[in-house]
């Protein structure tokens, strides 16, 4: 909210430093986000006396006119409209004075010197009027050649605040002013509002109230004025609301505005002529009832909403729009003015429901002073008939079934100390709720504290709480640190997250952090969008779908680097993914992914190839190794939509299937425009963990190993590991390693045929093996091997 | 045969020995050469066996020739051999290598920055005795909002706007602090954990990205007091930007918290003099924090006249983008370009 130092000044009755000012407010709670001074800034522009007026002699658009600048008489052509005859007072920018962009120099316009300007409000940033140059005549009766800001009175601090929804009192001017007076120990005692002068019928003869919902609407008040004339503004209201950020439009809806802000009570002004049957009616809307609002936008209400109508149909979305129909027009004489109190709740329903907020919305649904009507009615009615004429209607009317009382609230001094860690004085205490505009009785060890009806948020002895703490300054609390129970840690997730990301981290992948909702499509393409988790108010399309797999988003990060010229990525990254399992929430797993391209590590001159599926597969075996103990099991796997159907496995662990490893579907990276050859893994990081062994350190063998080399020539189309698997076994327990070394094609290899090469390590735990047993084992394992697959050594 | 001869014949012998065995390349053809000499066949072998033809009386100086003949060739075929190692040695000593070529770097893998930063921030907590709490990121409406003081139909509803899965019932969680509320039900008291994790509001643009990290912490135990909450998150701020470190508290308002407090640190970029980095005004909101509210205590089943709490809740997001430079958006923290995060070390 926007808030005048000037203004609260004159409320409070005192002037502290602005800085000071809003320090003090943003540490009691009203955080000032920025402090702005307006109507500075006007060297050489000042209050310009008119001494003649003559038609320019070329142009029929322009004037020259003689001006007094208060130190001598200059000639300036101007071209606004509205360019006034001699003894009217103006704003003269003099020769050397800024004006926005440009500074005012003698020249000759269509022919004639001009040496200075004549300003409108808009050049000036001083209102929003551009249609003529300002004519200050009624404004001020300063002299030729005052400064402009001291005529007007134009300096001014504005605050911008951001008021917490629990301050619905600091939504207004008046509201800050109380703060103010209390933060700086000073009585606050506003001036009461003189009355506007009576006439004719008594209000009664010219409206009736109907008020049929008391839920919605607990106090409807109201007053008319006759015989008004709707005109503009004088400067001075006008300048006050456009620094508070509201567009000023005629003296009657000015009024209103100013109002608003001055006391956080909205009003809505109705023109009365237009006011079907003299009749007022609060209702509930019946479903599917429809009004045209001031914004011309054509609303369909429901049974929830509220809405004042006349004899005829509705007139006003009750606290949050008027209807167009019955608004202040420029033809305006009668108006009556609503003041009520509505039930924020269902302010804020209707609100919502329209997609429809307004000033006066956004206060009523934080729920403001229900029993300041008396006062504003009548300040606002002095204000319009002050400035439009017009007499106010005799005679209350004020709905008002079943008063707000003042809520009563028990504070223990006591209980102070223990929330807050320090004491304070009890007498501060009472000095404190006091400023607050409550009433404090009861003993020094409880308070019984009448609260005003301004803070519907104080309920509870906590709020009280809160209001001595912020006053007195969280500044002045001592830090104590808290003797700490000790615990038995159980953080299992966390640290399982923490885990992988230092074995991944280990084996050279960046760490990604990616948005866990992805695009529905892509999960559809990759054949994971079952038992998705949809939401419902997206952003865009591209994040409406929760993810099922970390994959979709390493995907999304090769595609960027990609686009960026970025050629090489290997990253992992550990999340959840989300799953529906029919209940009220869904599954989430913990999950590790891992994503590669491009290149392997190289040196100059060197060239290892693009990674393939084999650099996955080594990667998340030796993942699954360093983070279970376990050995994975790879299976054949073919019903994957985002996996190469032939270069993909499932891996196994202890039994259970974690997860796969392969080449990214070609298709999947065409999706994205992106070329072949991408590679990765996704396991189930939780389910491995709870598979995950002891590490178990062997004793050291102390005999000396023998190795033995076997090759093998074999179909093509023949696997490495049956083979491997079977020599294992047939080696037997001195063969403490079998392992693939070599798979040659080419020169002194038939076509079609392949040698799997194994070197096998024999080695005793008990002596020395001699060659003898050894090659005697040896051979005969060999010839298991190839009766058992049919083939021959080579 | 006379033994003069057979004297100056094993001196001719070792001399040619000498003459050969330094123009040899490798030490077997030096062993070679060696056994040619002294070997079974050897010339000084075949030479010995005439020794027991000789009279006894020269037999003894004869014999004594051939012993330092013999030593003499072993010798001299141990100093070539060794000499043969000395200069292969210096040859490999003396080769060039151009030095100025780049060393082979393996690939080095590295967590995430807002990883980095939130171990760092739970570390500190840790090592305080708190413990750590996580808790699903879809969540439901009453966890997020309801037992947390959010009323139905109020304006406290729109400090966070909200994705929804069914609206009304559950939601991408707006905040780490529903993870209060699951541990004050589930977990005997005393309680004091830290919750650190993912978040998601429906906001996106260069200071706001739809899902960012926030770490949560919650104290509830007899006797605890505004004044302990002051004295954690001074220590926290301590740990995190120095010793030296400012903070202020502010009053302000959250559902759950009362009183509740911003907390603010001198920038750490001006030092309080005022730059873009804190929007002139010398100070960076750092965290939210406050009194549990009795409300949320009720909710859960806890006596608010016998226990006291405090919570706080703290972006991480933002506390990288001022411990690391040069992270001018946030959402550059979610595009994973390798570039942005090859960038960060601990």
């Amino acid at each position: 909210m926007l808030v005048s130092y000037r203004w609260i000044c004159e409320i409070a009755g005192f002037s502290p430093k602005p800085e000071e000012l809003g320090d003090k407010l943003t540490f009691s709670g009203l955080e000032v986000d920025e402090l702005q001074t307006v109507g500075v800034g006007f060297d050489n522009i000042v209050v310009g006396v008119i001494k003649s007026r003559e038609p320019h002699p070329t142009s029929g658009k322009l004037h020259c006119v003689t001006v007094d600048s208060g130190s001598g008489v200059v000639s300036v052509v101007c071209g606004a409209p509205n360019c006034p005859g001699p003894g009217s007072r103006v704003v003269l920018a003099r020769v050397g004075a800024s004006v926005g962009e440009i500074t005012i120099e003698s020249r000759e316009i269509a022919g004639v010197p001009s040496e200075g300007m004549l300003c409108s409000e808009m050049e000036l940033d001083i209102g929003p009027d551009q249609e003529g140059i300002m004519i200050l005549d009624g404004e001020t009766e300063a002299a030729a050649g005052t400064p402009i800001d001291d005529a007007l009175g134009l300096q001014d601090w504005i605050y911008s605040i951001g008021i917490t929804p629990n301050r619905p009192d600091a939504l207004s001017h008046r509201g800050i002013a109380r703060e103010m007076a209390l933060l700086y120990g000073k009585p606050f005692d506003p001036s009461v509002p003189e009355a506007a002068p009576e006439g004719g019928d008594p209000v009664g003869k010219h409206i009736k109230v109907d008020l049929i919902d008391q839920e919605g609407c607990p106090r409807y008040a109201a007053a008319v004025i006759t015989g008004a004339k709707v005109g503009k503004s004088p400067f001075s209201l006008r300048y006050r609301l456009h620094n508070l950020g509201v567009r000023p439009i005629s003296n009657l809806v000015d009024v209103t505005n100013l109002i608003l802000l001055e006391y956080g009570q909205p009003l809505h002004a109705f023109d009365l002529d237009r006011v079907a049957d003299a009749t007022i009616v609060v209702r509930r809307a019946s479903d599917g009832e429809r009004m045209k609002t001031l914004d011309e936008v054509e609303r369909t209400f429901t049974g929830d909403d509220l809405l004042i109508c006349d004899g005829e149909r509705p007139v006003a979305v009750a606290g949050v729009m008027g209807g167009i129909d019955t608004g202040i027009t420029q033809e305006t004489k009668n108006l009556l003015l609503e003041c009520a109190y509505f039930n924020p709740s269902m302010i804020r329903r209707t609100s919502k429901r329209l997609k429809l907020a307004s000033e006066s919305s956004y206060r009523f649904e934080r729920g403001i002073d229900p029993n300041m009507a008396d006062d504003v009615l009548r300040s606002t009615t002095h204000l319009i008939c002050d400035l439009a004429g017009g007499t106010r209607a005799p005679g209350p009317m004020d709905c008002y079934p079943v008063p707000i009382e003042r809520k009563r609230v028990a504070l223990r001094p006591g209980r102070y100390e223990s929330v807050m860690g320090y004491p304070v004085e009890v007498q501060e205490m009472r000095r404190i709720l006091k400023g607050l505009g409550a009433v404090v009785t009861g003993t020094d060890h409880e308070f019984s504290v009448l609260v005003p009806t301004n803070r519907p948020d104080i309920e509870r002895e906590i709020d009280l709480i809160e209001e001595i703490a912020r006053v007195v300054g969280l500044d002045k609390i001592p830090s104590l640190l808290p003797r700490i129970q000790s615990c038995i840690p159980d953080r299992e997730e966390y640290e399982v997250g923490m885990r992988v990301r230092q074995i991944m981290v280990s084996l050279g992948l960046e760490e990604s952090i990616s948005y866990s909702f992805v695009p529905e499509e892509m999960l559809v393409g990759m054949g994971l969008s079952d038992r998705v988790i949809k939401i419902a108010n997206p952003l865009n399309s591209k994040r409406e779908t929760m993810r099922t797999t970390l994959l979709a988003g390493l995907i999304e990060n090769l595609k960027r680097a990609t686009t960026r010229y970025v050629g090489l990525v290997r990253q992992f990254e550990v999340g959840r993914t989300f799953h529906d399992e029919g209940g009220e929430l869904p599954l989430e797993v913990l999950r590790v992914a891992a994503i590669m391209n491009g290149s392997r590590d190289s040196w100059i001159g060197e060239d290892h190839g693009p990674v393939d599926f084999f650099d996955a597969k080594g990667i998340a075996g030796a993942f699954i190794r360093e983070f279970t103990g376990m050995d994975p099991v790879f299976e054949p796997v073919t019903d994957l939509d985002y996996m190469h159907p032939n270069r993909a496995l499932r891996v196994v662990v202890g039994g259970d299937d974690v997860g796969v490893v392969g080449e990214v579907h070609p298709k999947i990276l065409a999706d994205q425009k992106l070329g072949r050859g991408a590679v990765g893994f996704e396991v189930d990081a939780m389910k491995l963990w709870g598979m995950r062994k002891i590490s178990v350190a062997s004793p050291l063998h102390e005999f000396p190993p023998m190795v033995r080399d076997v090759a093998f020539l074999v179909e093509e189309a023949r696997d490495a590991a049956p083979i491997e698997d079977a020599l294992r076994d047939a080696c037997g327990p001195l063969a403490i390693s079998v392992s693939l070394f070599d798979v040659y094609r080419g020169k002194g290899i038939e076509d079609g045929k392949k040698s799997l090469a194994f070197s096998v390590v024999y080695r005793s735990r008990e002596k020395t093996l001699t060659d003898e047993e050894v090659d005697t084992i040896h051979r005969t394992a060999i010839d298991s091997i190839t009766t058992e697959f049919g083939v021959r050594t080579r | 045969m006379d033994p003069q001869e057979i004297i100056n014949d094993l001196q001719k012998l070792a001399d040619r020995f000498d003459d050969s065995v330094n123009a040899l390349a490798t030490e077997q053809q030096i062993r070679d050469l060696q056994a040619s000499f002294l070997g079974k066949k050897g010339e000084v072998t075949m030479l010995q066996k005439l020794l027991g033809k000789l009279p006894g009386e020269s037999r003894r100086e004869v014999g004594q020739a051939f012993n330092q003949a013999k030593q003499r060739i072993t010798s001299a075929a141990g100093d070539a051999i060794d000499g043969l190692v000395n200069r292969e040695a210096r040859e490999y000593l003396d080769r060039h290598t151009d030095l100025t070529l780049p060393g082979r770097a393996p690939s080095m893998g590295r967590m995430h920055p807002i990883t980095t930063v939130m171990y760092d921030i739970v570390d500190v907590f840790v090592s305080m005795g708190f413990d750590v709490a996580l808790g699903p990121e879809i969540e439901t409406d009453l966890y997020n909002f309801g037992k947390l003081n959010f009323p139905d139909d109020h304006p406290a509803r729109d400090m966070q706007d909200t994705l929804f899965i069914k609206e009304g019932k559950t939601l991408l969680r707006t905040h780490t602090s529903p993870v209060q509320i699951r541990t004050m039900l589930e977990k005997p008291l005393p309680i004091q954990i830290v919750a650190p994790g993912a978040v998601y509001r429906r906001d996106d643009d260069p200071t706001h990205s739809p899902m960012f990290f926030q770490v949560e912490g919650l104290l509830v135990d007899e006797g605890v007091s505004f004044a302990h909450l002051k004295g954690v998150l001074q220590a926290f701020l301590a740990r995190i930007f120095g010793r030296d470190v400012r903070s202020r508290f502010r009053p302000s308002f959250f559902p759950f918290t009362e009183p509740s407090a911003e907390v603010d640190i001198e920038c750490i970029s001006c030092k309080g003099a005022g730059c873009n980095l804190c929007s002139g005004t010398g100070w960076l909101e750092i965290l939210g924090s406050g009194m549990v509210d009795p409300t949320v205590l009720e909710g859960v089943g806890i006596d608010p006249e016998r226990y006291t709490g405090f919570a706080f809740g703290l972006g991480v997001d933002r506390i990288a983008m001022l411990r690391y430079e040069g992270i001018s958006s946030i959402r550059l923290l979610y595009e994973n370009d390798p570039r942005f995060l090859e960038a960060f070390r601990r």
